[in-house]
């Protein structure tokens, strides 16, 4: 019962780790986006600034 | 004629000239000269010798509690004759219309028009040795509101070396070195300087008299001096409204973030200085700043595995899949990648200020605290010029810009260095409420002493303030001459 737990709490810390720099690069793109896309003419990801009509 | 005041032995003797000028340094020297050259006896007090020495720059110690450690300001400053011009770098620019003019911004605009100072601009370039075509040649930016920045390139002037034989020479200044500004004694109505109290390194104390007094000791020290010279008024001399140390001023040195180049055309001369334009500057309501674009760094690293780590970097850099995951985990930098740096204007900020400390130095006078703050519009001023660069960029097919979180995120705090452009403490204000020296740089409430430097700018502007202190001593000099 003990081991078993163990083995999926590990398994949810490892998922975790996983998930969790993705989530954070989502999320501060959002914030970049809130600051940046006043004339919708802007995207920013990963911190670079570019037009959205590069990706039409 | 030189005189070496720690050659001095009788301290009974008093002195009386046309003016007194505290300070050797490009503003002293400066308003010096102008009034030698209208025959008025002039008396230029330098406390450092001819050239550097422990004794005197150990004055300028301090403390920093803001946004400085007082390591990285003590080295900003030199205490010997030509003072901080010894180790200039000579980038010498000008204030726009714009910077002059009141903005929504409540302590904005200057009391003086910009064709005033201007008036002395062919007689500032020839003092700091600029091209006579300086500023004259126009070069295109294809963006809206950013534009190139109009500078030039002093050799740099160093004040010491090019005037000291004519310093030495002259019939019309004594210009003694190691003479500390002690004392200042005002009259009985507390309206006049009386007189001055010169020491030298053996404390040795000689009282000087003249018609005029002008302060030109930069920004920390004008300011320390008026409010240590507090015997007579307890607020210190000039402090009628709270305002000697206060709007202390830098220009903001931030690190935006890193660039692309997508065409190579907008940077055929390498390094590309952007100045904002008046459009945007008013369309935000932000500072003035200068964007300096260098598009072709060489990422270098450092200590003892630096080989290794330069090694590291290359094999990084060859992937653009390992290049992102670094930059994920660490700011990281391949050689090729554009860098850009700034000198942004900061608004005046009452709570940015000099203070007295309760330590004092060898002769008896309160040391200085240094409090660099900036507020909430300077960190609406950077993110705002963050951005709407890398916009104009992109826009423009220039380049691509990532800018730092700090940048895109006005949660987290700004992160930025100093220039060593020190102003304010001192600021110019048509009315006494509102400053500490009136339009002509004289103090308010005191009939017979000045200003130089620019501890008297109300606001900073976005570029380099040497030119700018030079051509209003230059204005200093021509009306003093007028008075006497």
């Amino acid at each position: 019962m003990l081991n078993n737990k163990l083995k999926i709490d590990k398994r949810f810390i490892l998922k975790l780790l996983v998930l969790s720099p993705a989530f954070l690069c989502l999320y501060k793109n959002k914030q970049s986006l809130i600051n940046i896309t006043d004339s919708e003419e802007f995207i920013v990801i990963g911190g670079w600034v570019m037009l959205k009509s590069d990706f039409l | 004629m030189l005189i070496d005041f720690n050659s001095v032995t009788n301290s009974h003797q008093n002195k009386h000239y046309d003016v007194c000028i505290c300070g050797a340094g490009p503003a002293g020297i400066t308003v010096a000269r102008v009034l030698a050259s209208k025959g008025k006896k002039v008396a230029l007090f330098e406390g450092g010798d001819l050239i550097y020495k422990e004794e005197s720059q150990s004055l300028y110690e301090g403390k920093g509690i803001g946004l400085n450690d007082w390591d990285a300001v003590k080295s900003c400053r030199l205490r010997y004759l030509g003072g901080t011009s010894n180790h200039w770098a000579g980038l010498c620019s000008y204030f726009e219309e714009v910077d002059f003019e009141k903005r929504p911004n409540g302590m904005s605009g200057w009391p003086i028009t910009r064709k005033e100072i201007f008036e002395y601009f062919e007689d500032a370039k020839n003092i700091l040795d600029l091209p006579s075509d300086a500023f004259t040649r126009v070069t295109s930016w294809n963006g809206k509101h950013f534009k190139i920045f109009p500078h030039a390139f002093s050799p740099p002037t160093r004040f010491n070396q090019k005037y000291i034989a004519e310093l030495k020479k002259s019939k019309n200044i004594d210009l003694y070195i190691n003479a500390n500004l002690t004392k200042i004694n005002l009259d009985n109505d507390l309206s006049n300087v009386k007189s001055l109290q010169i020491s030298n390194y053996n404390k040795l104390n000689t009282i000087f008299t003249s018609q005029q007094y002008v302060l030109s000791m930069g920004s920390i020290e004008n300011a320390r001096m008026l409010l240590a010279n507090n015997h007579q008024v307890k607020a210190g001399i000039g402090n009628h409204s709270d305002f000697v140390g206060r709007c202390y001023m830098e220009h903001f040195n931030v690190e935006f973030g890193r660039f692309t180049v997508d065409n190579s055309e907008y940077w055929k001369k390498g390094t590309v200085m952007l100045s904002a334009a008046e459009t945007l500057v008013k369309k935000f309501d932000i500072g003035s700043a200068v964007l300096t674009f260098d598009p072709s760094t060489a990422a270098v690293s450092y200590g003892k595995t630096a080989a290794l780590k330069q090694m590291l970097r290359n094999l990084i850099c060859q992937s653009n899949t390992s290049t992102e995951l670094a930059r994920k985990l660490v700011d990281f930098n391949c050689d090729g990648d554009g860098t850009i740096s700034s000198m942004i204007e900061q608004s005046p900020n009452l709570d940015s200020r000099v203070t007295l400390s309760q330590d004092k130095d060898i002769f008896g006078i309160p040391k200085v605290i240094l409090n660099w703050q900036y507020n909430s519009y300077d960190a609406r001023t950077v993110r705002t010029l963050g951005v709407e660069a890398a916009k104009e960029m992109a826009k423009i097919g220039a380049a691509r810009i990532q800018l730092k979180d700090f940048i895109l995120d006005a949660n987290l705090p700004f992160i930025t260095s100093h220039h060593c452009h020190q102003m304010g403490t001192t600021r110019m204000a048509l009315l006494e409420k509102d400053g500490v020296v009136d339009k002509d740089l004289k103090i308010h409430g005191i009939g017979n002493m000045y200003v130089a430097g620019s501890s008297v700018y109300p606001t900073g502007g976005g570029c380099n303030p040497t030119l700018t202190l030079t051509m209003l001593s230059l204005r200093l000099g021509s009306h003093l001459s007028k008075l006497i």
